[in-house]
């Protein structure tokens, strides 16, 4: 486990060093490595899509440019990139106090099922995922940051502390919240949605 | 003990599923999962429910590839823009900036009209020498007593030879 760690770390340095000489194509690789995660990140944590889509951007644009600042020996690229990500969505919540929830995709006018998804297996994944996101937008900001990370993301509770700011106790005590917290309002509907959620993907 | 037991177990139940504790936290904690029927059954609710959104959160939001592709494009354009250049005249001509220099300039006059008053700087804008107030006199005539009359007289001695400092004459002497 170590050994591939360790592989992969320099696997990485190597693909920034590139990036670093001017290799367009390295900064490709490294949004690919990371983007999808990182959108995902965003969109658990604002539920909006054009708001998750400008932080990725922004994110990126700024991880490139400061690129030449990454010290490879502090944190891993992967939470140094999920720590400027997640200070501008709480910049995000500070400006907007109420996070807003696309309507569109909340009346389903742009759902994008697969296509070999029967009409009611959507119906179905839409209310699941809609019942989720209403109880993680219930958490507040710093227990969802720690759900998001800890569930959605598979990060320890020393990479959530390193994207947190906050020590490793901390952390792991608002995961337990959230955990508690989400446990209690998805109950009413039962741990069946998520079931179902994870029935159709 | 047992209730210490109970909530040792319920505080580190997440992170003993998690496989996050210490080999003796955890070999604690699941000694007493399986002696205690209420934390058992506690830790099965736990670890199904976290289970089930370790693997249902991943799920919410997952991009759409395309839709990926088209951000890099726009990402790749900013990243090859030449570096924007810095605040200089030119950008404070813009609409928005002219705004906030209209309000500075605005601010800046108010403050230098405002800061004589403010540090009492009035006083010299009065320079005519007003006419002194008469001093009040007291008529009271009636004759005061002998003791009020009587000078109030303070008297210090020398400093003493040890340097002490003055002693009043009316006290009782130190006891040398």
């Amino acid at each position: 486990m170590n050994d591939y760690r360790r592989q992969s770390h320099a696997e990485i340095d190597a693909i920034i060093a590139r990036a670093l000489a001017g290799d367009q194509a390295g900064y490709a690789e490294l949004y690919d490595r990371y983007g999808a995660g990182l959108y995902r990140l965003c969109y658990s944590l604002l539920m909006n899509e054009q708001d998750a889509e400008d932080i990725l951007q922004e994110s990126f644009l700024y991880a490139f440019k400061n690129l030449q600042r990454f010290d490879s020996g502090k944190a891993s690229l992967k939470t140094w990139l999920y720590t400027i990500a997640v200070s501008r969505c709480r910049n995000t919540y500070r400006r907007k106090r109420f996070l807003t929830v696309d309507i569109s995709q909340r009346l389903g006018l742009e759902l994008k099922a697969p296509p070999a998804e029967a009409p009611e297996a959507a119906i179905i994944r839409r209310d699941a995922e809609e019942s989720i996101s209403r109880a993680l937008l219930d958490l507040s900001p710093r227990l969802r940051e720690a759900i998001v990370l800890r569930y959605g993301q598979g990060m320890t509770y020393r990479e959530i502390s390193e994207v947190m700011g906050c020590p490793q106790k901390t952390a792991e005590s608002r995961v337990r919240l959230g955990h508690q917290r989400l446990k209690q309002s998805l109950q009413p509907v039962g741990a069946g949605l998520l079931e179902e959620l994870l029935r159709v993907h | 003990m047992i209730r210490f037991k109970h909530r040792y177990c319920k505080v580190h139940m997440a992170r003993y599923i998690s496989g996050d504790l210490s080999i003796a936290a955890r070999r604690r904690v699941g000694r007493y999962i399986d002696e205690c029927e209420d934390c058992h059954r506690e830790y099965m609710r736990h670890r199904e429910f976290a289970l089930k959104l370790e693997r249902s959160l991943p799920t919410l939001g997952r991009p759409n590839r395309q839709r990926l592709d088209q951000l890099w494009t726009s990402l790749e354009r900013e990243l090859q823009a030449p570096a924007r250049q810095s605040m200089w005249l030119s950008d404070f001509a813009s609409p928005q900036s002219m705004q906030f220099s209209y309000g500075l300039v605005m601010l800046g006059i108010s403050i230098a009209l405002l800061l004589p008053m403010l540090i009492g700087f009035h006083s010299s804008l009065l320079p005519v020498d007003l006419p002194r107030l008469p001093q009040s006199i007291s008529l009271d005539t009636t004759p005061q007593t002998q003791a009020e009359n009587r000078p109030l007289i303070f008297a210090t001695a020398e400093p003493n030879w040890r340097g002490r400092g003055p002693i009043l004459q009316n006290t009782p002497a130190p006891d040398l």
